[in-house]
Order: structure tokens, then C-alpha cells, then sequence
């Protein structure tokens, strides 16, 4: 298992090119198939996306972004100090009904859900929110 | 995110918008189609060529989008109900796999004209 971390005290979408690059370059030491690699990366521009425009309301906030390699799986911890939020309770859209019958919104969940293999929620011991998100990359 | 705006004369008049960069906010994409659609412009074609993300906040962005240029018609009735509706006022052209992944999670590529070939992509406004 192999853990690498980097920590932006002052985060804001203006970092997000910066935050995804390093998990790509993790997911690549990895080897990483590149469609795993695409799916992971979206998902985690959602859950970043989401911390700061909604978490954080775009002002800068810490985001610390854990990246933990086992076996074939990459599983990717963010830890943000935004108020308590849980994605994984959120109820999924309908995505089959026309958009005409759609109010627009409320993708957000459904594609960190699509695209990662597995999405959890925890509040830290000492507050905060830490969302996980696990990819298999094998 | 950048636009450059252009014209394109098929066989009705296109507005084409190049976007560049990740599409995560609402802004400039829908204010700048809410000034074309009052100028007139009424049949919309996204270049996605240079945008690397769509986000939710994209998606819906795009939503949006199409509820504008829809205007006050409303869509084929049946052919909504039967699933095969696309619009007829906004189409996509060249989005990248990430991209496409998210118009297609989303059930967006379904309602949503996406086209690899530009001219096609002009030619296919009526």
C-alpha cells in the first residue's frame, strides 16, 4: 500500500487542473487503464467541484487530498472543513426522462456514483467532512 | 472558459460557439447564449473540441441551454414520449471521452445531437 498526500490550505477552482493532475499522476505510477483513469478523474472534479462551489460557497477553504494505492485499486480520501455534507445520502435522478420533464441540476452525486466503484462518507473525529472515493484501475 | 463566437450559413443561419477550457459553471456559456438567443439566434452548435471537463454545473449549464432555445415551442410531444426527441435547436460537436462520458451519465447524449464532423454538424440544422 502506498500513501501520498497534499494539502491546499487555501483552495479554490482555480486549483482544480493542479488537483487533478496529481491524481493522474498517481493513477498513471499505477498503470492505470485509461478509461478507469478518465472515470476516476471526473469523479473527483465532480467531488472537488462540489466541496468548493457549495461546501466552501467558492470561497477558499483547505482541501487536503489523500491518495492510497492497494492492489489494483486507487482510493482517493478528501478532507475539506466545509460544513457537514453527505453526498451518499443524496437520492439519485431519473436520467431516462427527457429534459423536458427535467428540472436541470442534481448531476453531481449521480456522477461521482457512476464513475467510481465505490463512494463513502464520513464525518472526521474532529469535524469535518471526508468523502472517499474507490476506483478499481486494474 | 473562453468563447469565440462565429456564423455559419447552412440551411438555416448557425451561431457556433467555441468553448475553450472545463465547462464548470454556468458562466460565460449561459449569458452569452441568452445574448445570441436575443439577438436572433435561434439554432446553436457547442464545439467542445478544446474542453477537457463537463461537471455537473456544466450539464446543467447546458440544460439550461436548451430550455432557452426551445424558447416557447414545445418539443414533439410524441416523439418525447417515445424517447427519440433531439433537439432540434442545440447540438454538440467533437466533445472529448471525458466529456462525452459525462453528457452520456447523464442521459444527455439521448436528447442532445453530438457530431464528429463539423460540416455535418452544420448541415444538419433545418
Amino acid at each position: 500500500m502506498n500513501k501520498v498526500s497534499y494539502y491546499f490550505p487555501e483552495a479554490g477552482l482555480a486549483d482544480m487542473a493542479e488537483m487533478r493532475r496529481l491524481i493522474e499522476e498517481t493513477a498513471v505510477s499505477l498503470h492505470a487503464n485509461q478509461d478507469a483513469l478518465t472515470e476516476l478523474l471526473l469523479a473527483a472534479n465532480e467531488a472537488l467541484t462540489n466541496i468548493i462551489v457549495h461546501g466552501y460557497q467558492s470561497q477558499p477553504g483547505p482541501i487536503e487530498i489523500e491518495i492510497v494505492t492497494e492492489g489494483t485499486a486507487l482510493i482517493v480520501h478528501l478532507y475539506d472543513r466545509a460544513p457537514l455534507f453527505d453526498p451518499t445520502a443524496v437520492p439519485p435522478p431519473d436520467t431516462t426522462l427527457p429534459l423536458e420533464q427535467r428540472q436541470p441540476g442534481g448531476l453531481g452525486v449521480h456522477m461521482m456514483r457512476q464513475f467510481t466503484n465505490q463512494l463513502q462518507y464520513r464525518i472526521r473525529p474532529a469535524g469535518g467532512n471526508e468523502l472517499i472515493l474507490v476506483k478499481q484501475c486494474g | 472558459m473562453e468563447i469565440s463566437v462565429t456564423q455559419e450559413t447552412g440551411q438555416v443561419p448557425v451561431t457556433v460557439f467555441q468553448l475553450r477550457g472545463d465547462l464548470t459553471d454556468e458562466e460565460p456559456l449561459y449569458s452569452q447564449a441568452k445574448v445570441a438567443y436575443d439577438a436572433g439566434a435561434r439554432y446553436l452548435l457547442l464545439d467542445l473540441t478544446a474542453v477537457p471537463y463537463i461537471s455537473s454545473y456544466g450539464l446543467r449549464t447546458l440544460h439550461k441551454v436548451y430550455i432557452l432555445l426551445r424558447g416557447n415551442t414545445a418539443g414533439d410531444t410524441g416523439s418525447i414520449a417515445a424517447g427519440t426527441y433531439k433537439s432540434p435547436h442545440l447540438k454538440l460537436f467533437n466533445p472529448s471521452p471525458a466529456a462525452l462520458k459525462s453528457l452520456s451519465v447523464a442521459g444527455y447524449d439521448m436528447f442532445l445531437e453530438i457530431h464528429k464532423n463539423y460540416s455535418e454538424a452544420i448541415a444538419s440544422f433545418k
